[in-house]
């Protein structure tokens, strides 16, 4: 029996939740307590006459208290995503929050692809809201995202829209001849920019042909499909008229069965 | 009669915390800086649901860790669950949306709702719990305004939202009246008002009475490229 299977894996989990509610409690004490009186006294000091190397000291208890809680919370869940530059975030949290912060991440990075780019929408996450998904799945969306983005930035020239958009929408499906329409998820990355010829090809490849060699070139791509697969969906990548790449994933919006619940409640 | 014709001589007010001392802060620093507006308070989100309804304020200042009832722990979620409501006009009709001010310790649970916040009708603002009263003032003139104020790390580039894209495509593509672009997209007068608001305040257009300020936003959105 292996340590992530029957009893083992039980009593681990029981262990992960106790331990969960003991940070969950002391942190609700520490918020209403040390934090609030923290937020009353900064705020008292108005004119500043704690004096500033005070007031900047109680600044960074401040900080420093919520940042305890939220390091310890990614300690003892293992559930977290670090992307680069040091954030990590916590998988535990609702998908949208989650792909926000990617997105808001990534496109601060320094990628000579986003020169170009004047301004960004917001993106609207909130159609994923009622998928269900393990926080391996969250994981690897919150990648894909970057992953999407990360190639934009390196790879398209002279882009001015960068749009992320999610949709939840009914796809025609044609089974033993009798039409049907079921519901899809998509998360859809688009630019306008202009991919190089060379790279749009190889990547273009990649895309139609997943038993081909190359994709162990490709990292990101073999990813992509990869997740497309765990979600029982498809991964695409396609021109975007006149200009540009529309990098999509699709997967169904199943409910969720009977034994995912029971998974989900353990 | 709503908050798009209606304007009282005493605008409510509704400032949700469930701190005795904070309150004390708040109000009068609120009733200074609005000296015509009948405040309100509450201390838990079942008192607060019930006076949305009665008061209708123009403003609802929410701090997201409040009680369900009283008696009951404050948490967070109580807060967020309220707010999110509020914004999706589940706790009042849609032409009552009071403009909305969040104070927290935490306010990244907002994160997930940036969209839903832009697209609002009212205008919204997210402030840090430990600011300075004054501070805080000044944001939550950005909500009564109609615009939206949501602190960012580092202020890189202008972040809009897709609405407020199509109302500038409308406009100066299309050359529609804000009246025709209301009913385009299917939603208030006043919700495109305070859109051009948004837009002005994410291009960081100031007034200026010797300039056509929707010449100068049309300028701006032509240069960086959010209309053709």
């Amino acid at each position: 029996m292996t340590e992530n299977s029957g009893p083992n894996k039980q009593l681990k989990q029981q262990l992960l939740q106790q331990r969960s509610e003991t940070l969950e409690k002391t942190y609700e004490a520490v918020h209403n307590g040390p934090l609030q009186e923290l937020a009353i006294l900064l705020r008292a000091d108005a004119n500043g006459g704690l004096g500033e190397p005070l007031r900047s000291q109680l600044e960074k208890i401040n900080q420093d208290l919520r940042g305890i809680y939220q390091s310890m919370r990614l300690a003892i869940q293992d559930e977290a995503l670090y992307l680069e530059s040091g954030l990590s975030l916590n998988l535990d949290l609702p998908l949208a929050t989650l792909l926000h912060q990617v997105f808001d991440h990534t496109l601060a990075r320094d990628f000579p692809g986003y020169d170009s780019l004047q301004f960004q929408i917001t993106p609207d996450f909130s159609p994923l809201s009622t998928a269900v998904l393990t926080v391996e799945l969250k994981r690897g969306l919150c990648l894909f995202l970057q992953e999407a983005l990360c190639n934009v930035g390196k790879h398209a020239i002279g882009i001015t829209r960068l749009t992320v958009t999610c949709e939840r929408q009914e796809e025609r499906q044609k089974e033993h001849q009798k039409e049907s329409q079921k519901q899809i998820y998509c998360l859809r990355i688009t630019d306008n920019g202009e991919t190089p010829s060379v790279i749009a090809s190889l990547l273009q490849s990649l895309t139609e042909s997943p038993e081909n060699d190359r994709l162990e070139k490709h990292q990101g791509t073999r990813q992509a499909q990869a997740l497309a697969q765990q979600l029982k969906g498809k991964f695409l990548r396609r021109q975007n008229t006149p200009k540009g790449t529309i990098c999509e994933i699709f997967w169904p919006c199943e409910p969720p069965s009977v034994e995912r619940l029971d998974q989900r409640l353990d | 009669m709503n908050l798009e014709t209606q304007q009282p001589d005493k605008p409510p007010f509704l400032v949700i915390d469930d701190h005795e001392s904070v309150l004390k802060g708040t109000v009068p620093a609120l009733q200074k800086a609005y000296p015509d507006a009948e405040i309100w308070t509450a201390q838990n989100y079942t008192a607060a649901a019930q006076q949305i309804q009665q008061i209708r304020p123009h403003l609802m200042v929410v701090d997201l860790s409040i009680p369900a009832t009283k008696g009951e722990p404050a948490t967070p979620e109580v807060g967020l669950k309220l707010v999110e409501q509020l914004l999706t006009g589940t706790l009042i009709d849609k032409q009552w949306a009071p403009n909305v001010a969040v104070l927290s310790t935490d306010i990244n649970p907002l994160v997930r709702l940036k969209a839903t916040i832009k697209a609002y009708e009212g205008g919204f603002a997210a402030m840090d719990k430990a600011l300075p009263l004054q501070e805080m003032i000044q944001y939550i003139n950005f909500a009564m305004r109609g615009s939206v104020y949501l602190p960012q790390a580092v202020k890189s580039r202008p972040e809009l939202h897709a609405n407020w894209v199509e109302v500038l495509h409308l406009r100066f593509e299309e050359g529609l009246t804000d009246k025709a672009i209301a009913k385009r997209m299917g939603t208030s007068d006043r919700t495109i008002r305070n859109y051009w608001i948004r837009i002005q305040d994410a291009l960081l257009i100031g007034d200026d009475p010797d300039r056509d300020l929707r010449v100068q936003i049309e300028l701006e959105a032509r240069r960086i490229g959010l209309i053709n």
